[in-house]
């Protein structure tokens, strides 16, 4: 079944003004100028901030490649206090610039703490309080390899809204512009509460999208064209448990957890206990806080009886790759790992989990011949 | 106007009304908690110890008693050292039940066999007073115990009575004799050899140390039990109880959700199941 969607066309001075608009009930969350490249910023700045002053619609940029930070920082903190109060903030949010390889995690996360038996109410409060919108990927990173994962740098769902760049150089008029793909009630509710003024994509228009997404998927080729993946992702890890490239994968892995924290899918944590008892009435008063953990720590799966089903750092290295490849689409049908590409940058021992993964390939592949 | 959810996080407060010694470190705790924890015999409850921490226990007491939950606890971690130094009147946080329990309605018209090790024999007593509950369902229950040496064995003078109900047959071994002993020396697993089912209608459950699961699981297995009914309890670092940190995962199974009871034939190709 074709999914049915719904495409317009505005332009962008209409989007800035829009967005100026939002700042009044939403707080906005975009990639902004960085250090190196483009990181997500609050907006307006807050008033210590030294780069206050930047104007919305200048200060965010558009398109580009995923940012440094995850999406789940924004939904999913790295520290919550999630007792005794049910969550506080009511305060809307809208993030920009969000990326397909993102969003898709996002549905992972969702998964777990949207779970109907045990939902979890701070994850859900803020995630029903914020509204996603993404754009397409128009500069991908040396890291980046969603197309191997069967993904696309373009958001096909998850998301709010969708805004895609026409070229801004353009003679024609109609040619320019933003096309806004509406992905939720949400997301019309959003465009139809500030009356931005739209029209329906012409096919021209949609033509144009077609072809950048296309080209974007060509250098996403291009980027990779060392890394060998089957058609099939699902069979990346299946029956390599006890491959020796685990052993040799992990040789430069310190144990770090740059790569779990980082992960836009991961979303182990630690629930910790800091209670103390009311000496006045001498009951206690119970305080939780949920902090992001990590399976590459040793003492993770470790009970206090000693037990440790994953002693070894290869184990727990191996552990991730199967959480992310083979544990999740068991459970989920979704795959943990989208391709972001964000591990790859943040490993100290310089891990590049497509070089792993292809020399898992190549090894089954030998293994055939012998 | 969104409803207000149920935070999953957080306990209600428990009494502890009692405190049972079983053996040099071990202790069953009778809590009365704020409101009434209804649970079916083999899920898992976490308690709190307020300002040091949380950790997850199956009760022991039948899931018939209502108003009390009764945990028997070895002294081996941060909470369960905090727990020994506790004393009747004293107040922990209490939250659940959570995971899934030993299926009962799968083992009416069976021949059911227990076969438990140290303080494994928690979540066992608790299954076994639901057995007895309604004896004349099974066509026959045989428990078999072992611990390390005879102090080690807990329920003391509840075994006196199991030993003495008809509609039970137990066995005893430690690894360990005294002076004292009478009944069988060695591991928990040889007593298996001194009785005979019928294993075209039988279940054996497993629960016990780590090393002890391993062989005893291996041990029902080679006398012909069916993998499929062969339930084990499996208990890892179940640290949230509802599915989301990560810390319980055997394999694709979060121990906490999936479990903490399996059988063997579900998780039998699973990585790291004994460790």
């Amino acid at each position: 079944m074709m999914k049915e969607t719904e495409v317009y066309h505005l332009k962008n001075e209409d989007w800035q003004k829009f967005l100026k608009q939002t700042l009044a009930k939403y707080g906005l969350y975009a990639p902004g100028k960085g250090l190196v490249e483009p990181e997500y910023r609050i907006y307006p700045p807050p008033q210590s901030s030294p780069s206050r002053g930047e104007e919305i619609g200048g200060g965010v940029i558009y398109g580009g490649a995923r940012t440094p930070q995850p999406l789940k920082f924004f939904i999913y903190p790295p520290r919550e206090k999630v007792s005794p109060d049910q969550p506080s903030s009511d305060k809307k949010t809208i993030i920009l610039g969000i990326k397909a390889c993102d969003l898709k995690a996002l549905s992972v996360l969702d998964k777990i703490f949207l779970d109907p038996d045990f939902p979890d109410p701070f994850y859900q409060k803020r995630r029903e309080n914020t509204i996603l919108i993404s754009d397409d990927c128009t500069e991908p990173k040396e890291s980046c390899f969603c197309i191997l994962l069967g993904g696309n740098p373009f958001p096909e769902e998850g998301f709010d809204l969708n805004l895609s760049f026409l070229p801004a150089l353009s003679e024609v008029e109609g040619d320019k512009g933003i096309l806004v793909e509406v992905g939720s009630k949400k997301g019309k509710d959003l465009l139809e509460e500030y009356k931005i003024p739209l029209l329906p994509a012409e096919e021209k228009q949609l033509k144009i999208r077609q072809e950048k997404r296309e080209k974007v998927i060509e250098k996403l080729k291009e980027i990779n064209k060392d890394f060998k993946f089957p058609q099939d992702p699902l069979t990346l890890t299946k029956g390599k448990y006890d491959s020796p490239v685990w052993n040799e994968a992990s040789e430069d892995c310190v144990g770090c957890a740059a790569c779990t924290n980082i992960c836009p899918a991961c979303h182990c944590f630690l629930l910790s206990e800091l209670s103390t008892m009311n000496s006045e009435l001498s009951t206690p008063k119970f305080e939780k806080f949920r902090y992001w953990d990590s399976c590459q720590y040793t003492g993770f799966a470790r009970v206090a009886a000693g037990a440790n089903p994953r002693k070894k750092l290869m184990e727990r290295f191996r552990n991730r790759f199967y959480c992310k490849l083979e544990y999740k689409p068991e459970n989920f049908e979704l795959l943990a790992c989208t391709g972001c590409g964000r591990c790859i940058e943040a490993c100290q021992g310089k891990i590049d989990i497509r070089e792993v993964l292809t020399k898992l390939v190549d090894y089954k592949a030998t293994d055939e011949h012998r | 106007m969104v409803k207000k959810m149920k935070n999953p996080y957080l306990p209600i407060e428990a009494k502890i009304e009692k405190v049972i010694s079983e053996t040099p470190n071990i202790k069953t705790f009778v809590f009365k908690p704020q409101e009434e924890i209804s649970f079916a015999t083999g899920q898992f409850v976490e308690l709190t110890v307020p300002g040091i921490g949380e950790a997850p226990f199956t009760p022991s007491s039948s899931p018939y008693l209502k108003e009390k939950i009764e945990i028997t606890i070895m002294d081996v971690g941060q909470v369960t050292n905090k727990l020994h130094q506790m004393a009747a009147g004293e107040i922990v946080g209490i939250r659940g039940p959570y995971g899934k329990g030993y299926p009962l309605d799968k083992m009416y018209g069976k021949e059911v066999l227990i076969l438990g090790g140290g303080v494994g024999m928690a979540p066992l007593r608790s299954f076994l007073l639901a057995l007895l509950e309604e004896a004349d369902k099974f066509k026959r229950i045989v428990l078999c115990y072992g611990a390390k040496t005879p102090e080690d064995i807990v329920y003391k003078s509840q075994f006196v009575k199991w030993m003495k109900d008809k509609n039970l047959e137990v066995y005893r071994s430690v690894d360990k004799v005294d002076s004292k002993w009478k009944e069988t020396e060695g591991v928990v697993t040889v007593l298996l050899d001194k009785f005979e089912m019928n294993l075209e209608n039988s279940v054996a459950i497993v629960c016990g140390p780590p090393i002890m699961m391993k062989f005893g699981t291996k041990r029902v297995l080679e006398l012909g039990h069916r993998p499929e009914n062969i339930y084990l309890s499996m208990e890892k670092n179940m640290s949230c109880g509802i599915g989301k940190c990560g810390h319980c995962a055997l394999g694709r199974f979060y121990v906490c959700k999936d479990g903490p009871v399996f059988t063997y034939d579900l998780i039998k190709e699973t990585p790291e199941i004994w460790d």
